[in-house]
């Protein structure tokens, strides 16, 4: 900014540029009580959700609860990923459990076949993952945005064919068991309790780095494209690189996801990444708010916790009700939250209660 | 690779194109609703599935074969139209993300709904005339295969038509080519969503009845046919019609020649395969255009524009 | 600063612009005039990369820019504003000229995600630049309002600071003045010489042909995707050519 400013010529130019300078000042004083206000509201949210989190376990007396919470944390992270991809750069992935499968197989092939560490494995999962999504990436972002959905779509498809078809490296459609307990020194994961805290202890972590994220220069830049690509391009921003990286992130997210979940499930079998899984984790990205990143917790343990209730109800009142029923739910669901509430549940249900307030 | 000789690849490239042309049919249906809405119909596969197993209920219930498959393509047309009424109509203003999750909704509720109607197991359609396969250079041609070739061509010759001389044709291809003029030309935008949605509802019928004696009619058959003619439907450039059937009768030659001489099991991936080489290329030919584009179907619509975003 | 050569465009079958050539002097504020219809958000659109010209060069400083998309314009120098601001509505004005500052700036996800020190220096200083910004258009009071909830004429000044953000060489003001009134117009002129006077080369289209003959040093006139003519505000004034095709579109300024 230097080059230009001040304005040169008049000298009374440069006393009105002082005078606005030094109101800014002010300005900004108060502007630094305001963000300190707004940071600490971030930080609060931040606590008070850790704090739940963290004593959920000694309250939550079923195993079977403590159970769900863990795939409720695994969920949320892949959620996470999806709904910065949906809601911020506006992207559909339709095929988004082929990531956690990518990162829950090279988890599970790397430790079980060749004795890699758990955590490097994870590492290179990441790794492979991130390099599938940004090979898909590069020429799509030029393309309109139902490419990326059908791209993720046939991706998905294959990654599944392919976990059942390669039975040497996969185990085949039986799946490849075997899997080892992930482990710190002499410290091994291995009882709910443990895991519950590991899986929900990264849930912070990446909330944290896309709350990080979301409030920073790449985060404006995001939410200035989903206003308007047209505009935001207009200022310099460069859409598909932006886009790319996203698609890469909830990636990488996905990926840590399917590693936990292998070590937890010390198994993994292709029928858990397929089409309906994707599907599902895109209800819960809709449930909980596209654009938001603290809706992905919410959406993800609203979509499981519904999914569980209703598997132990329905049958009571439907009888010989299956996994079906829960499935036309979900797609309902789906349709619904799209035509009435397209920027996500959560969202959705936060500005009508806004809305009558004010009214 | 086994030893094959020219009977067994006129095989391979027959029964590809007979089931490319069930493609084509699907495709037909994605490009119409796409070019005249806008909106990529992911739930077209379930329209085939319900063309079949209404026909197979409709012959189980006592009616004669082609009776039967009328009122299936009727009966599909209905719920095509309905599925527009309830689902595209309210959201029609949406953004197109928002449209493809609708359809990927649709397709969820229909399937599980066929689940529950007609439960898991398959049906069987008796093919349409009895008979042992032709006998083409070597390549044994069941009849049923030159049936849904015949089924085809009748349909794109219809199709065409349709379009080229009926007034309502004419009104369609007008939509296609430019909303909004069509629009102040007194053509109603919703009642050509409704048009195109019945349109090909019975397209996917047609082809989900022509293709049950050989395919076994279950309530998830519409899956993967929806996505593979959707696959034919990019091929051809999505906004075309003769790229459409152009889409289908390759994809499905190459899904024969792939499977017959690669492997089976990945028979399904082959679509997809191409599907993403095919966007990979059509990416190559697309400068960076942000915002403003030569007036494309659908788009002066504001279908596929942010809300925030106006023309100046 | 800018040479537009030949510069065609063929829409289907129309014809938005037909070997239009001319340039804009380092330092000018020049007007692009016309009735309507004559092409010129068509060569804005072009100059700012929002898509190739069917024929002809742009060139800014002497290097050519075809083929290069809209965002890598705006690291050259090239910032545009709309006719309809376009804003983020969303966003609060601070964020709106802030996203401006994206162009010079760098930090990217990894280090915006651990909150580096560089990160967070780069974003104290995103933020100074853009009150800068915001405060040189007179709405440094607003910079917490969402940016959908203020005035149109406020929030096209919004769209200029946003745009003066990315630290142009060259300003393409898209019809800055329509829809504001009087007051709002007088302030219009003495921010466009203010943005001169920062060495800002300007090029605007403007249908208001009073607030051209006050800034601009240079008109091009533009009439069915052709040249009409071009010069300065008082040989336009004068030129036939103009006047009959003006008179024959519109009446009156």
């Amino acid at each position: 900014m230097s080059k230009h400013w001040p304005p040169r010529r008049q000298t009374s130019r440069v006393l009105e540029t002082l005078e606005v300078l030094r109101q800014n000042q002010a300005f900004r004083v108060l502007e630094t009580l305001k963000v300190l206000r707004k940071v600490s509201r971030n930080a609060l949210a931040f606590l008070t959700f850790a704090l739940v989190v963290g004593t959920l376990p000694l309250w939550l007396h079923s195993p079977y609860l403590l159970s769900t919470a863990i795939f409720i944390g695994i969920f949320t992270i892949v959620t996470l990923g999806l709904c910065l991809l949906m809601g911020y750069a506006g992207q559909v992935s339709l095929g988004h459990a082929a990531f956690w499968g990518i990162g829950a197989y090279t988890s599970a092939i790397l430790t079980v076949k060749l004795g890699v560490s758990p955590w490097l494995a994870m590492i290179i999962g990441v790794a492979v993952t991130s390099g599938v999504a940004y090979l898909i990436a590069i020429p799509i972002f030029r393309l309109r945005e139902h490419y990326l959905a059908m791209a993720t779509l046939g991706l998905g498809i294959i990654v599944t064919l392919a976990f059942g078809e390669f039975r040497e490296l996969t185990g085949g459609p039986s799946g490849l068991p075997g899997v080892p307990r992930l482990t710190v020194g002499s410290f091994i994961f291995d009882g709910d309790v443990e895991y519950y805290y590991l899986v929900w202890g990264v849930v912070l972590l990446l909330i944290g780095l896309s709350l990080n994220i979301v409030n920073s220069r790449v985060g404006r830049a995001l939410r200035a494209l989903h206003a308007s690509e047209a505009a935001a391009a207009s200022i310099g921003v460069d859409a598909s690189r932006l886009k790319l990286q996203v698609l890469v992130l909830s990636a990488a997210y996905a990926s840590v996801a399917g590693s936990l979940y292998v070590h937890y499930m010390q198994f993994v079998s292709p029928h858990a990444f397929d089409f309906g899984v994707s599907v599902r984790l895109v209800v819960m990205a809709a449930v909980g708010g596209l654009a938001s990143v603290w809706g992905a917790p919410f959406g993800a343990a609203a979509v499981m916790l519904v999914t569980v209730l209703l598997r132990e109800a329905l049958p009571l009142v439907i009888p010989n009700a299956s996994g079906e029923h829960i499935t036309i739910f979900y797609g309902l669901v789906l349709i619904l939250i799209m035509i009435f509430m397209p920027e996500g549940l959560t969202r959705g249900v936060i500005e009508s209660f806004r809305r009558n307030a004010r009214s | 690779m086994p030893n094959y000789d020219l009977s067994n690849y006129l095989q391979f490239i027959l029964s590809g194109l007979s089931t490319g042309s069930i493609y084509v049919l699907v495709a037909l249906g994605v490009v119409t609703i796409y070019s005249v809405t806008g909106i990529v119909n992911l739930a077209q596969g379930e329209y085939c599935m319900l063309g079949a197993m209404l026909a197979v209920t409709f012959i189980r219930w006592g009616l004669p074969l082609g009776l039967a498959a009328a009122a299936a393509i009727i009966g599909v047309t209905a719920i095509g139209v309905l599925i527009e009424r309830l689902t595209v109509q309210p959201a029609r203003s949406a953004s197109s993300i928002t449209l493809i999750m609708i359809t990927v909704g649709v397709s969820i509720v229909v399937r599980g709904v066929a689940l529950l109607a007609w439960g898991t197991a398959p049906f069987s359609l008796p093919a349409f005339t009895k008979g042992p396969p032709l006998d083409v250079l070597g390549a044994a041609v069941s009849l049923q295969r030159l049936w849904i070739l015949g089924t085809a061509v009748v349909t794109l010759l219809l199709l065409y038509f349709l379009l080229e001389r009926t007034l309502l044709g004419k009104a369609v291809r007008a939509c296609a080519i430019n909303r909004q003029a069509a629009g102040l030309m007194g053509i109603a935008a919703s009642q050509m969503s409704a048009l195109v949605f019945a349109l090909s509802a019975a397209l996917g019928a047609v082809g989900g009845i022509v293709i049950a004696p050989l395919m076994l009619a279950s309530y998830d058959m519409g899956l993967m046919l929806g996505l593979k003619g959707f696959v034919a439907a990019v091929i051809g450039g999505l906004t075309s019609l003769p790229g459409a059937v152009i889409g289908g009768l390759l994809l499905g030659v190459i899904e024969s020649l792939g499977a017959g001489l690669i492997s089976s099991g990945f028979k399904d991936a082959i679509a997809f395969l191409v599907l993403l080489l095919v966007i990979f290329a059509r990416s190559g030919r697309f400068p960076n255009r942000l915002g403003r584009r030569p007036a494309r179907a659908g788009e002066l619509a504001g279908r596929g524009a942010r809300p925030t975003e106006t023309r100046p | 600063m800018l040479a537009v050569d030949h510069l065609t465009q063929i829409f289907g079958g129309v014809v938005a612009l037909d070997d239009v050539s001319f340039e804009v002097a380092e330092h000018s504020i020049t007007a692009l005039v016309g009735p309507n219809g004559a092409g010129k958000t068509t060569l804005f659109n072009i100059v700012a990369g929002a898509y190739a010209p069917t024929a002809g060069t742009v060139r800014l400083a002497g290097r050519p820019l075809n083929g290069l998309p809209a965002h890598a314009r705006v690291e050259l120098g090239i910032g545009r504003t709309f006719q309809n601001a376009l804003l983020f509505d969303k966003m609060t004005l601070l964020e709106n000229v802030m996203v401006g500052r994206h162009a010079r700036s760098g930090q990217g996800m990894i280090a915006s995600a651990l909150r580096l020190p560089a990160m967070r220096q780069e974003e104290e200083r995103i933020f100074l630049e853009a009150m800068r910004c915001l405060n040189l258009v007179g709405l440094g009071m607003h910079a917490r309002t969402p940016a959908g909830s203020l005035p149109f004429g406020q929030q096209r000044l919004a769209a200029i600071a946003r745009a003066l953000a990315t630290e142009p060489r060259l300003l393409l003001m898209d019809e800055p003045a329509a829809g504001l009134n009087t007051l709002e117009r007088q302030g219009l002129a003495d921010l466009i010489r203010t943005i001169q006077e920062m060495g800002i080369t300007v090029l605007l289209v403007e249908h208001d042909m009073r607030l051209v003959m006050q800034l601009a040093g240079w008109v091009v006139v533009l009439d069915h995707g052709r040249k009409l003519a071009e010069g300065t505000g008082d040989q336009i004034r004068k030129n036939r050519q103009v006047i009959a095709a003006y008179l024959g579109a519109e009446a009156g300024s």
